[in-house]
């Protein structure tokens, strides 16, 4: 019987877990600010969890763009992360890679939540109007 | 710790098998039955030759992660004083939760103690395991599925004692230090059953 456990032993691991699925979205849209500089955008999920354990703004990938403007954006959303589609983003007016640190000027941030999502194909405009404020904030 | 040491007490003027704690004798079976923090398991030993056992075990880790392995062991030294021998194993884990892992493990396990009727030892570890995750990409046009492979070991070592209760039965007991998926783990500890029932 101890012979025969060996092969039994692995008919049980020959199964494969389910991949991790990102649904792709080619983002298109402009970012509108009043001030000049690059801008980081946040791709974040609304929300994740029920209940108590309801988290939001759930940050799964990041990029920055060289100023305000139109912009387009290949993104892959993890379908087991939470729900929706959020799109924050912030100035770096003084270009030191920091948002808001103490003693430098103001700058700008806004966010936006896509009304399309789902969609392969969503276009958005994020209007940075928001004085030194993450998400949660907005 | 009193428990402890009333079994220990009533173990002492026990005498089981012949065989040392690890050793296992041709054509003789261990069943082992382990239960702890994090790790519990169940695993069978099998006496090939004087010197070479096979084994087959399965571990869990609170039920979220799962492995199982099977191999060699092969007896090195088996004096008076100190035995030393070494496990060879494949196998495969298998994790489902936030990080979820799976993919095939070679495991080494080498392992030194004192023989005697109550015998300490010290198993030192190595397991390489090839991590390997699968992306799955729904875009407009088609779906993509990629795998990526990470290597990851877990190394470390458990300090542990075994010995008889009864002819057949032994008791187990140890504490497990080391790293898991390449990164810092919590130590273990655990208590173990050996069953060795006559050829």
């Amino acid at each position: 019987m101890i012979k025969h456990m060996h092969c039994l032993l692995f008919l049980g691991w020959t199964g494969c877990l389910a991949p991790e699925a990102l649904y792709e979205v080619e983002l298109s849209g402009t970012v509108m600010s009043d001030q000049s500089g690059p801008v980081e955008l946040w791709f974040m999920h609304a929300s994740r969890g029920e209940g108590v354990l309801e988290t939001e703004h759930i940050i799964f990938d990041t990029t920055w763009l060289d100023s305000e403007g139109d912009f387009t954006y290949t993104l892959q959303v993890p379908q087991a992360g939470g729900e929706g589609l959020e799109i924050y983003g912030w100035q770096d007016t003084n270009e030191d890679g920091a948002h808001c640190r103490p003693g430098t000027d103001p700058e700008l941030s806004g966010l936006v939540e896509s009304a399309d999502y789902p969609s392969h194909a969503i276009e958005i405009e994020l209007e940075l109007f928001a004085e030194c404020e993450g998400p949660e904030s907005l | 710790m009193k428990w402890l040491t009333a079994i220990l007490l009533l173990a002492l003027p026990l005498q089981a098998e012949a065989d040392s704690r690890s050793k296992i004798s041709q054509g003789a079976t261990e069943w082992t039955a382990k239960g702890g923090f994090a790790w519990s398991g169940v695993a069978a030993r099998y006496g090939v030759s004087p010197r070479v056992a096979t084994l087959a075990e399965v571990e869990t880790a609170l039920f979220v992660r799962w492995e199982g392995r099977a191999g060699l062991q092969i007896q090195w030294l088996d004096s008076e004083a100190w035995a030393l021998d070494t496990t060879l194993a494949l196998g495969a884990v298998r994790q489902e939760s936030t990080v979820s892992r799976q993919g095939p493990q070679a495991s080494i396990v080498v392992r030194i103690s004192k023989t005697g009727n109550v015998e300490p030892y010290l198993a030192i570890h190595n397991r390489e395991f090839l991590s390997m995750t699968s992306t799955q990409v729904l875009s407009e046009e088609d779906t993509t599925t990629r795998w990526e492979t990470e290597l990851l070991h877990a190394r470390g070592g458990t300090l542990g004692v075994v010995f008889p209760t009864t002819k057949h039965f032994m008791v187990d007991i140890g504490l497990q230090m080391g790293s898991m998926d390449s990164a810092f783990a919590i130590p273990s500890f655990f208590t173990a059953v050996h069953w060795r029932p006559s050829k």
